[in-house]
């Protein structure tokens, strides 16, 4: 079997057909790439974050003096470090029990020194929610590039379907069809693997320096990039190519060459022929009524992405932190000692001796309702910075904590730009498979119409004419894919909103993105139905 | 050589089924010239594909050179394509991206044969395409293309070739030439078995070949064999 002859010539003269398999296979090894990255960076982060504060301990004690080491007598694993105690709990020993027998007897001895623990630390960056996020991303990533190179590859397959017919009909069995098949497959998936990870490697490494890295207190994350995800990307990406390959090969192995070489022709009805009907008119309503599995798919492409954007985009959009600059005259005030509580009306009587227009928001925070006028914490946002910053400084407030939350806030901005960098990609790449994949199947659907559409011409239907019938037929049917999928995204948000008991806010992040979805999607149909009949006219 | 007995293929399903091939016997012998006459629609290329192993019948037999058609698995019936039988279609099924001289060649490294090429230069002086084999097909003539799907048909030496309206595409010129060619290669020993409804074509064969068979067909049925 010819193969690498088969693939060279493909490839120098069809290279479309393969470029399309391998941006897909890109994307997706991307999508898995950058997830399993930003994971391991925020474990090595805060792995060397709790290593950082702990230098390696379990447990530190300080300040210890060397006549109090005798209280250490019964505790295992210490080691006296200049001025403090290190301990490192042997694997047998029971670490509540020791924690707080060592608290007793420094205490009972009236010692002043305090026990830190970074083992509960270390050990929620072994477990955190984060990754576990993250396990989860992967495996939605996993199952869109199984779809979408599943989808992808059905496509292309079509497009292949006489040279495979050919192939047979000349005496190539199953076996070497599909070892050329395979072949193919292989050395795209190859090259994708390494353009995918060399590319995740490149953006991660910017997101996460950019935006993520020196954000201590905030979020510990480090770039780190592991051999072992990458591997376990190499293993996923492959083992999704030779699934696909092997699955649709077998639907192939079932067909005879004849079957293979042949048109199928299937008897269709004539209901939708009435009088005075529109070319345009009968052309869209014929097409829609009769070609239900090109509908179904480009539904199927359509629908769940754009359910997806929106409410995706309405999350995203209920945690949106305002710009950092609009909040600089943020602060959050602390009642010093929690016993004592600041009432409502003292709180509100000395924020006006400050600002006596009362240009001022205070909001109570940690459990503080409204029923309940005691205060011990707020949060106040003043119009004016000035105010703010005379706040802060005036000897009123001094006998309570004040915390300026001003830095703290633009930390969170940059954290939730990094994510959202993130997020943004991850989408970018599932959208941008769906755009390619509508666009492969329609240009695929309108390849098959090629005679049809040639016959348009032969019997004096004008260019424009014939390129306005297909765009108006695929403007309709991705229009009702569309406003298919409102309703439904629609209404999913609001259980979501109801669910979470948060308000979906109509801000930038909430109402963007879908209509870029919608713009996205409807380009794909026009765009794609416009330019194959255009070629197809051209070529004659 | 092809002994069809008693064979039919029935295509859809339910209500909507077409007997392409209703229950057909003949006999053709070594090195005889068949052909395979009958209006558009009366089942012949159906026929002619299940000779060539593309296509199973739901019942009968097709015994070619002492071998069962009908009871091969599927990879001895490729290998039969490969080997024993060449096809030529009506509308050539070459494959576009190849170039015409390794579309010739295709059967024969399918085959894995080591050395082809001098057979290629000769198939390819004989059928007349010499100047023309480093050429894509959507770059060469009609005539040519089907030339070129005759070399590639006679590649690897098969004692059967199978041809389904060969000249359906051609002008008139183009099909007298590609007539002569397989009366030619009839002539040198390989059994043929042509599809045509040309009425001018059948007669022209049924006078030059060495030993004719004249099959009718309307209906899916044999209605007529002379010869
Ligand atoms: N793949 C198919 N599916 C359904 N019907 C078919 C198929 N191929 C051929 N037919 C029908 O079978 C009959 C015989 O077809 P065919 O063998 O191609 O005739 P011919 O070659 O004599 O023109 C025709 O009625 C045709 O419509
Ligand atoms: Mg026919």
């Amino acid at each position: 079997m010819p193969i690498k002859l088969l693939i060279r010539r493909t490839f120098t003269r069809q290279p479309t057909l393969y470029i399309k398999l391998f941006i897909m296979l890109t994307l997706s090894v991307m999508m898995l790439m950058n997830t399993l990255i930003i994971r391991d960076s925020e474990r090595y982060g805060a792995r060397t974050e709790v290593l950082e504060k702990s230098g390696g301990y379990d447990y530190i004690v300080e300040p210890v003096s060397e006549d109090e080491l005798y209280l250490f007598s019964e505790v295992p694993g210490w080691e006296y470090l200049d001025g403090k105690v290190g301990i490192i709990l042997p694997s047998g020993a029971n670490p509540s029990e020791v924690s707080y027998k060592l608290s007793q007897r420094l205490k009972e001895a009236g010692s002043g020194a305090m026990l830190t623990s970074y083992r509960s630390l270390k050990e929620s960056a072994e477990f955190s929610t984060f990754a576990t996020l993250m396990v989860g991303v992967l495996i939605f990533a996993a199952g869109v590039a199984l779809v979408s190179i599943w989808l992808m590859y059905a496509a292309y397959l079509d497009t292949r379907r006489a040279d495979i017919g050919t192939l047979y009909s000349l005496g190539a069995g199953m076996k070497q069809v599909r070892a050329w098949l395979r072949r193919e497959l292989l050395v795209l998936t190859a090259a994708a693997l390494v353009l995918g990870i060399l590319l995740s490697a490149v953006f991660m490494f910017a997101v996460i320096r950019l935006c993520l890295t020196d954000l201590a207190g905030v979020t510990p994350i480090l770039y780190r990039f592991s051999p072992l995800s990458m591997l376990l990307v190499i293993g996923m990406t492959l083992g999704i190519s030779m699934a696909v390959i092997s699955l649709h090969t077998r639907r192939l192995a079932g067909m005879s060459p004849s079957e293979l070489l042949a048109d199928t022709h299937i008897p269709r009805s004539s209901k939708e022929l009435r009088d005075g009907r529109s070319l345009e008119g009968f052309f869209t309503s014929a097409s829609l009524f009769r070609d239900k599995k090109h509908n179904r798919i480009c539904l199927f492409a359509t629908m769940p992405l754009m359910v997806l954007g929106i409410v995706v985009s309405a999350h995203f959009g209920m945690y949106t932190p305002e710009d950092s600059a609009r909040r600089l005259g943020d602060v959050q005030l602390y009642v010093t000692d929690s016993e004592v509580a600041l009432h409502r009306s003292e709180a509100e009587a000395l924020l006006n001796a400050l600002d006596p227009d009362g240009r001022y928001i205070l909001t109570p925070v940690d459990g503080d309702t409204s029923d309940d006028p005691l205060i011990r914490r707020m949060h106040i946002t003043f119009a004016d910075k000035s105010v703010c910053d005379s706040l802060l400084t005036s000897e009123q407030v001094q006998v309570y904590k004040v915390k300026d939350f001003r830095a703290q806030n633009a930390d969170y901005v940059r954290l939730y730009a990094g994510f959202g960098v993130f997020f943004i990609v991850f989408g970018l790449c599932i959208y941008a498979d769906a755009f390619l994949l509508l666009a492969t199947y329609i240009g695929a659907f309108l390849e098959n119409r090629r005679r049809d559409i040639l016959l348009l011409g032969e019997i004096g239907c004008e260019e424009r004419r014939i390129v306005r019938l297909y765009m108006t037929q695929y403007a309709v049917r991705g229009g009702l894919a569309i406003l298919a999928a409102l309703p439904l995204g629609l209404a999913l948000t609001g259980v979501m909103s109801v669910g979470l008991a948060m308000p979906v806010l109509p801000n930038l992040v909430t109402i963007l993105p879908p209509v870029l979805i919608v713009a996205l999607f409807a380009a794909a149909y026009v765009l794609a139905s416009m330019r194959t009949t255009r070629q197809i006219i051209a070529e004659g | 050589m092809i002994q069809v007995t008693d064979i039919t293929k029935i295509y859809g399903t339910g209500g909507a089924t077409v007997h392409a091939v209703d229950h057909v016997s003949f006999t053709l012998g070594e090195g005889q010239f068949g052909l395979l006459c009958g209006a558009s629609g009366s089942g012949k290329s159906t026929l002619l594909s299940m000779c060539g192993g593309l296509l199973r019948p739901e019942a009968g037999e097709i015994v070619v050179g002492g071998e069962n058609l009908t009871q091969m698995k599927p990879e001895a019936l490729a290998a039969y394509r490969l080997k024993r039988a060449g096809y030529i279609f009506q509308d050539f099924n070459l494959m576009k991206n190849l170039t015409l001289e390794e579309n010739i060649a295709l059967p024969a490294m399918i085959a894995g044969r080591k050395s082809y090429s001098g057979n290629l230069r000769e198939l390819a002086e004989r059928v007349g395409i010499t100047g023309r084999l480093l050429h894509f097909p959507e770059e060469v003539s009609g005539g040519e293309r089907q030339r070129c799907a005759i070399a590639r048909a006679l590649i690897n030496s098969p004692s059967l070739l199978l041809a389904d309206e060969p000249t359906g595409n051609l002008d008139a010129d183009n099909a007298a030439q590609i007539v002569r060619l397989l009366l030619e290669i009839n002539r040198a020993g390989t059994t043929v078995l042509m599809v045509t409804h040309d009425v001018g074509l059948r007669d022209y064969i049924r006078e030059n070949a060495p030993s004719p068979l004249l099959l009718n067909m309307r209906d899916g049925r044999i209605y007529e064999k002379i010869g």
